[in-house]
């Protein structure tokens, strides 16, 4: 199947080349509508990260917010079971962090906010035009009878930054070719914290005309769960949702389910030997759950009944609400995509076309052209622009006047009788808008079908560019920019140039490679010279409550008053995670000697709540700040670079030793959302310090029999990271044995002993703005009572001011003490690996390891179980 | 227009005007840039993010879940 990538000049081709090509596209699927479902291996990494929001005046940083971002990697392998099967699997994570929107309104509400010190918008003033205006109530005129007034008209949104998301998914599906078919069938499941799907596909291609035309039909169905807490929408009446709405985790929870069926037909058309064009037709029903669960609107009210002031101003209460939306949505989407070679250059020009509506009332377009174009020395490059037009949902506005009185009591729930509308969204992806972005993307083609390429997209955002005029005003405006980066492996074309190179593949084993090690270990594979390895991990480690101390659990009464040290616990543990996205790259520089770097990004969780003694009857609750919920961290994690040395090398044995350092990339110092106070310790991403590692592995094989030994340390440097603290030093072991079950199967056993020290020190204090303090001070009333207001009237007051404040121990996470210990694992391993073919030394191990001993440090979860997944390829 | 006769129409020079491609001609096709989604999985990555963005992006079959409720 690799012979049509032979022909890439334009040489009139020889006959034998001729009959090779025919024989080629003779195959089913060997047309260029689906050439990227070739046998391959891809990794790809993306960065997108939004410019900062007009926040009328208010600035990201007095906020403590930070734009959106979001770091996806995605790892992909295309296998060829048969000649006619095959088999595709995907993984791809993503995680969310910085503020986004959860509702807009008219900016004056906002300014009476911060005027009046509130804790969230709750009115503001219009006059008989209804221009929004802002009262200082502060500044009083006694003799016009009027607060100083200013008209203060447009809109703001309101940003939240939520804990950091990742979202995970795995699918795969398997192809079967027909002389004159297609068929594949698919599935995966995509899980986040709050939102779990789950869905199937099926899809198929028809070749007609010997295959210039191909029918392409697909369908799917996708079911969601969702449970979304409310605790960051606490200031929303949540009245629509009261049947939805349940405590889990001592937060109120929104739950509900969604379901999605989606079909499409279309038809892929050769039109001649340099072009081919593809239209289709779409169709999706969603149902259930269709909302948001994060975003809020806001309700006006202006009361005819009321009337104007001596200002000529009319008080408008305003109230946020849970939007909500239908509970079903029809949508339609028609594609139309051209392709067309240029001779000249040997570049591809690619215009895509969308049209798109849907029974909320929503009609996009967009419209995209790219060309990629060789450069020669095997270089690519591709521009790209695109846009963007879409018209609002039906039900979308950016708040929502009504001219009525506040149909409640302030401060209680919203009377829903009296709200004249059935649905009501702020969502500004349901807004009127346009969007222009522009990318250019270098690919390099390294030979042996190996590619890199890199790409950046600058993404604008803005009402005034919707088709027509008329979109969402600026205050809704934003540009972003995406960054990728991806390794692309061509394994039919890697295997034509291995077997050009060697004279044919031979050989029952991945002779290469002596022993098939486990999934979880830290040293890499013994390699021959000049080869490169690439491994993709991916590792998952959990921790469940009860709280324990020396392996007993807790009660609440010893978790509040011993497990944060010093000062109570008001919030204990539940569950923690700990998921690691590993990328190892190594290259065997001499016959010896192999070095290897593995960055990796991280995302550690923990689960928080309130905590409140044992005793029979109601007390009242703890006071201290509440941050029950979910915590997430995710940031790339530090960076391991490693030089192994090969000591003794027989050919039943080796004895390698290794030693590198950790470069300190990972974060080590986060902060609480919006606070300038560190998040507890096991949410950190890195140690913050340089660490040095050293490592000797010892290993041997028998027949279908190996075992090995690996023993590991991690010496952290300096005294501390610079945030007051270091971690405890690691000293790690593995023993481990495998066993060929079949040729291109091991499984195998691992014990794993991990002894890793206590914490130094701590987080040193962080500054604190309007910290409180009493302090004796001259006041400017009589104190002493001698008729003087003078020098000698002092009292104590309450003043406030930036400060240098202890972090605050609210969980046991908090303390240093509560870390480190004593662990040992055990469990089962298998490794899929080829001795022959295109795959030769590549491997697929799956790792599954359990606590067996557990001794922790003071107060800690009790670890449980670890799954490791690892791909490996060999260059 | 109603939709079934746009989409008919629009398909109509498909069947039409298309010349006869031998196999044997149908070497430039083959060549990857000549795929009608060249770079499927930075689009896939792409259609992910804009889907949290843009009210018609995703919606086709074979999209993989997620909130993308930010």
């Amino acid at each position: 199947m690799a012979v049509g990538a032979v022909v890439t000049d334009h040489a009139r081709p020889s006959r034998a080349l001729q009959t090779l090509t025919a024989a080629a596209l003779a195959l089913p699927g060997m047309t260029a509508a689906n050439a990227e479902d070739a046998p391959s291996f891809n990794v790809q990494y993306g960065h997108y990260e939004e410019g900062k929001r007009d926040l009328d005046g208010q600035s990201y940083k007095d906020l403590k917010l930070k734009p959106l971002r979001v770091d996806s990697f995605a790892v992909q392998g295309v296998v060829a079971l048969t000649d006619r099967l095959t088999l595709k699997a995907d993984f791809t994570q993503d995680s969310w962090s910085g503020a986004t929107p959860v509702v807009s309104l008219p900016s004056a509400a906002v300014k009476a906010q911060l005027l009046s010190g509130a804790s969230s918008p709750n009115s503001y003033h219009v006059d008989k035009n209804g221009v929004p205006y802002v009262v200082d109530f502060n500044d009083y005129d006694p003799v016009t009878d009027t607060y100083a007034h200013t008209a203060h008209p447009g809109l703001v949104h309101v940003l939240a930054s939520a804990s950091p998301e990742t979202r995970r998914q795995w699918d795969g599906s398997l192809t079967h070719e027909w002389n004159g078919a297609e068929l594949t069938v698919g599935g995966g499941i995509s899980d986040e914290h709050d939102y779990l799907s789950r869905f199937v596909n099926a899809s198929g291609k028809v070749f007609l005309n010997h295959k210039l035309t191909v029918l392409n039909w697909g369908g799917s169905l996708t079911r969601n769960r969702i449970h979304a807490s409310l605790a960051a929408n606490s200031a929303a009446d949540t009245g629509n949702y009261t049947d939805r709405i349940h405590e889990f985790d001592g937060q109120p929870t929104i739950f509900g389910q969604r379901s999605d069926y989606a079909a499409n037909v279309g038809v892929t058309q050769i039109l001649n030997e340099v072009a081919l064009i593809q239209a289709d037709i779409a169709y999706t029903r969603s149902s259930g759950f269709l909302e948001n669960p994060y975003k809020a609107v806001i309700f006006a009210f202006n009361d005819p009944d009321q009337p104007f002031d001596n200002s000529g101003l009319k008080y408008i209460p305003i109230k946020g609400s849970l939007e909500q939306r239908p509970d079903l949505r029809n949508q339609w989407a028609f594609n139309a995509r051209l392709t067309q070679h240029f001779a000249f250059g040997d570049g591809a020009f690619h215009l895509n076309y969308r049209y798109y509506r849907d029974d909320w009332g929503i009609r996009a377009h967009t419209l995209e052209a790219s060309l990629d174009q060789p450069l020669g020395g095997g270089w690519m490059i591709t521009p790209d622009v695109r846009y963007y037009t879409q018209t609002a949902a039906r039900f979308y506005a950016p708040y929502f006047l009504f001219n009525e009185a506040f149909p409640a009591h302030p401060g209680g729930p919203l009377d829903r009788s009296q709200i004249p509308l059935k649905y009501f969204s702020s969502d500004e992806r349901l807004s009127a808008f346009g969007a222009l972005s522009g990318s250019l993307a270098l690919q390099k083609s390294l030979g042996r079908g190996v590619s890199l390429d890199l790409s950046y997209e600058f993404y604008v955002h803005k009402g005034d560019l919707k088709l027509g005029g008329r979109g969402e005003p600026g205050y809704a405006d934003f540009h972003s920019s995406l960054l990728t980066a991806g390794l692309a492996m061509d394994l039919a074309r890697h295997q034509d140039e291995l077997a050009s190179a060697s004279g044919g593949i031979s050989g029952s084993r991945p002779d290469d490679l002596l022993t098939i090690r486990p999934a979880g270990l830290l040293m890499p594979d013994v390699l021959r010279p000049g080869t490169w390895a690439f491994s993709a991990a991916f590792k998952s480690q959990s921790w469940k409550g009860p709280l324990e101390l020396h392996n007993s659990p807790v009660s609440n009464n010893d978790l509040i008053a011993s497990a944060c040290g010093a000062v109570n616990c008001t919030l204990g543990p539940v569950r923690a995670g700990q998921n690691e996205a590993e990328f190892d790259l190594s290259y065997a520089v001499l016959p010896r000697l192999t070095l290897s770097v593995t960055p990796k990004y991280a995302e550690n969780s923990l689960t928080l709540v309130d905590v409140f003694p044992d005793f029979a009857g109601s007390l009242p609750p703890l006071g201290g700040p509440s941050g029950s919920g979910r915590h997430s961290t995710s940031s790339w994690g530090d960076t391991a670079a490693l030089a192994s040395l090969d000591l003794a090398s027989e050919s039943m044995a080796h004895v390698r030793v290794a030693a590198g350092l950790s470069v300190p990339t990972g974060e080590a110092g986060r902060r609480l959302n919006g606070k300038t106070d560190y998040v507890g310790y096991s949410l950190q991403t890195g140690s913050g310090t340089w660490d040095g590692i050293a490592a000797i592995d010892i290993e041997a094989a028998s027949g279908p029999f190996s075992a090995g030994a690996e023993l590991n340390a991690v010496k952290r440097m300096g005294r501390s990271n610079k945030f007051g603290y270091r971690l405890g030093d690691r000293l790690g072991g593995d023993f481990w044995a495998g066993d060929n079950v079949l040729p291109w199967l091991t499984a195998s056993a691992r014990v794993h002993f991990d002894a890793e020290g206590g914490i130094h020190g701590g987080y040193k204090d962080h500054l604190e703005k309007n910290v409180p303090f009493t302090e004796l001070q001259q006041v400017d009333y009589d104190v002493n009572g001698d008729g003087v207001v003078d020098s000698s009237d002092v009292d104590y007051v309450t003043v406030y001011r930036d400060a240098l404040v202890p972090h605050v121990v609210a969980s046991p996470d908090d303390l240093a003490a509560n870390h480190g210990g004593t662990f040992v694992d055990a469990g089962l391993g298998v490794t899929v690996h080829a001795v022959a073919g295109p795959f030769k030394g590549d491997r697929l191990s799956i790792e599954w390891m359990r606590p067996i001993f557990t001794g922790a440090y003071g107060y800690q979860l009790r670890p449980a179980t670890m799954i490791t997944a690892r791909a490996t390829i060999t260059i | 227009m109603r939709w079934p006769s746009l989409y008919g129409l629009l398909l109509l020079p498909l069947v039409a005007g298309c010349a006869d491609v031998q196999p044997w001609q149908r070497g430039t096709l083959a060549k990857p840039q000549m795929s009608l989604d060249p770079h499927s999985q930075r689009t896939a990555l792409v259609t992910h993010v804009r889907a949290a963005r843009e009210a018609a992006s995703g919606g086709v079959s074979k999209d993989g879940g997620g909130c993308g409720c930010d």
